[in-house]
């Protein structure tokens, strides 16, 4: 099997960016990570395009893209998986090189979500179900879909709006620690609990924000890394998986099976037996407070019913366990969709490279992350394993 | 005046806020509210309103005028499905049955949705709630006090009608 590395990233300001259009704003991206990896656009020989669209103008988001950043002809695509678009991006471009159609590819995502009015955002992202089924009749939305799951978790477990709340104080605080992040702030539990409802029992602090933002991956095969680095990260693990559309097709709401099964294949394929020690950071899916709860359980690094334990002893913290969310998570550097999955690949690159900010940097002791990427309420899942070692 | 009411005539004046834009400067540029950057105002709008098939469940609307919910059933693979759908994927045959839903369920779980969309915005906040009924699942709004609820609750399901809009559907009613 080829072996994939990831050899340059980039990520654009997050936040509301009313100063610049889709194509300028991926551009953003895709220029850090050309100057990062030292590739050129013509030695690039395919381009995967992560963007969801609806709530922006471009239909065709490749194909500006392509001839905004000087990347034409090489050939593109658009790919879709919802919240984890970005990272099926990363998985297409990733296969491309595996197969031998590419030496060489780029994975960008671009969101621009400000583009409409908060009210057709909520509208849209609500329909990210079975839409006949779910939305038409009874007006799911996002927040909505997760608080299912929170109230079923909070009934079986135990646990309170407070514990929820430690999930945003934490990502707020190492937001706060990252220049690139929507929200610059910590913020007090206090502040958290007083939030008003967006969906019972979720709070305005207990969702990601509505977010603009890019994020670039430059990968390359085995063949031609050393060209370019000397530190390259290698790709190896990628799980996958899907869930029912229809939320009430599913046999329970205090997990994801389909993070359970693609971390699964992803453990599987990177010969992780045991996720506690053997990372040295994550990134989950913290769409809302309660899905970061969920994921350190689907991940293996809880038991189940026990995420909450980890916060509470600060082992998501650097320093603890297993430090999550370095860089604010989806809660405070923000959630462009298309986006988030490859600006968590890009934050564990660097996070891997020891080449993020002082106070937000975590030691590198094994050399290998770990990325949890969901797409709508555990609809997709991706999981992908980081790491220094080759194989 | 609604929530729905409030935003549809603060969108009435932007959008003559915008036609004096375009008569004063030339364009429809206005500065954003926050940053002051000069945004371009989409001139081209559209209604986004689909035309969804349903001849292949149709009997499912059948039932709800009679006061029924129904499912499809395989007889071949003993599954039964809701939403109902026409084709089994087991078995591979569309040779599903309708059925009535055993109407004694409990709840799984539910939210109140406060927050709500553009085309729910004339809504107060509702509760949507997911109750299993025997071996099926569905997803509903919920009557009543959200207060009272809890996971584990008995309810029926009842079809009603979807006021303001005046169709039918069906909801669930705590027992
Ligand atoms: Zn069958």
């Amino acid at each position: 099997m080829r072996e994939v590395a990831v050899i340059g990233v980039g990520t654009s300001q997050f936040g509301k960016r009313s100063d610049v259009q889709l194509v300028e704003l991926a551009w953003e991206s895709i220029r850090e990570a050309l100057k990062d990896s030292g590739v050129s656009q013509k030695d690039v020989d395919f381009v995967v395009t992560g963007n969801l669209g609806m709530w922006s103008s471009e239909p065709l988001p490749a194909v500006v893209i392509s001839e905004y950043a000087g990347l034409n002809p090489t050939g593109t695509m658009k790919v879709e998986a919802a919240c984890a678009t970005g990272s099926a991006a990363v998985m297409v471009a990733y296969s491309a090189i595996q197969a031998g159609l590419a030496d060489i590819a780029m994975a960008v995502g671009v969101e621009k979500m400000n583009e409409s009015p908060l009210h057709n955002v909520v509208e849209f992202i609500g329909r990210a179900g079975n839409y006949f089924w779910e939305f038409q009749n009874f007006g799911l939305t996002f927040p909505a879909y997760y608080a299912l799951h929170a109230v079923s978790y909070m009934a079986k477990f135990g646990i309170t709006e407070e514990d929820l709340g430690l999930v945003a104080v934490k990502n707020h605080y190492y937001g706060s620690k990252n220049p690139k992040a929507q929200f610059q702030k910590p913020i007090s539990i206090e502040e958290v609990l007083k939030s008003p409802y967006v969906a019972y029992p979720l709070k305005l602090y207990d969702c990601s924000p509505v977010t603009d933002g890019s994020s670039c991956v430059i990968l390359a095969s085995e063949d031609v890394v050393r060209e370019y680095t000397d530190t390259p990260v290698w790709i190896r693990g990628i799980g996958t998986a899907s869930d029912t559309a229809n939320l009430s097709k599913r046999k329970e709401f205090w997990g994801l099976k389909a993070a359970r099964v693609a971390a699964e294949q992803a453990y599987k394929m990177a010969g992780v037996h045991e996720p506690l020690g053997f990372f040295d950071v994550a990134e989950v899916h913290d769409c809302f407070t309660i899905a970061e709860i969920m994921a350190y359980e689907d991940l293996g690094f809880a038991k189940q019913g026990e995420g909450v334990e980890l916060l509470k002893e600060e082992q998501t913290y650097i320093g603890g366990k297993i430090p999550v969310n370095l860089d604010g998570g989806l809660k405070a550097k923000g959630h462009p969709i298309g986006a988030t999955g490859i600006s968590m690949i890009a934050e564990l690159t660097k996070q891997l490279q020891q080449r993020v900010e002082k106070d937000r940097q975590t030691d590198i002791i094994n050399g290998n992350a770990l990325a949890h990427n969901v797409g709508g309420t555990g609809h997709y899942a991706y999981v992908t394993v980081l790491s220094l070692n080759r194989r | 005046m609604n929530e729905k009411d409030r935003l549809l005539e603060q969108l009435k004046q932007f959008e003559m806020f915008v036609k004096s834009r375009i008569e004063n400067e030339g364009f429809p540029i206005v500065q954003d509210d926050k940053s002051g950057d000069p945004i371009w105002i989409d001139m081209r709008e559209v209604t986004l309103r689909y035309l969804i098939s349903v001849k292949g469940i149709d009997r499912f609307f059948r039932g709800l005028r009679g006061g029924k919910v129904m499912a499809t059933y395989c007889k071949v693979c003993d599954i039964t499905y809701f939403p109902p759908q026409k084709d089994c994927p087991s078995c591979l045959t569309d040779n599903v049955e309708w059925k009535e839903i055993e109407n004694e369920g409990f709840l799984l779980t539910f939210t109140v949705v406060f927050v709500r969309p553009y085309s729910f915005m004339h809504h107060s906040p509702y509760t949507v709630g997911i109750a299993r009924f025997g071996d099926i699942t569905i997803t509903a709004w919920v009557r009543g006090d959200p207060k009272s609820l809890r996971p584990g609750q008995k309810v029926k399901l009842e079809v009603v009608k979807r006021e303001p809009e005046g169709y039918l559907t069906y909801e669930l009613v705590p027992v």
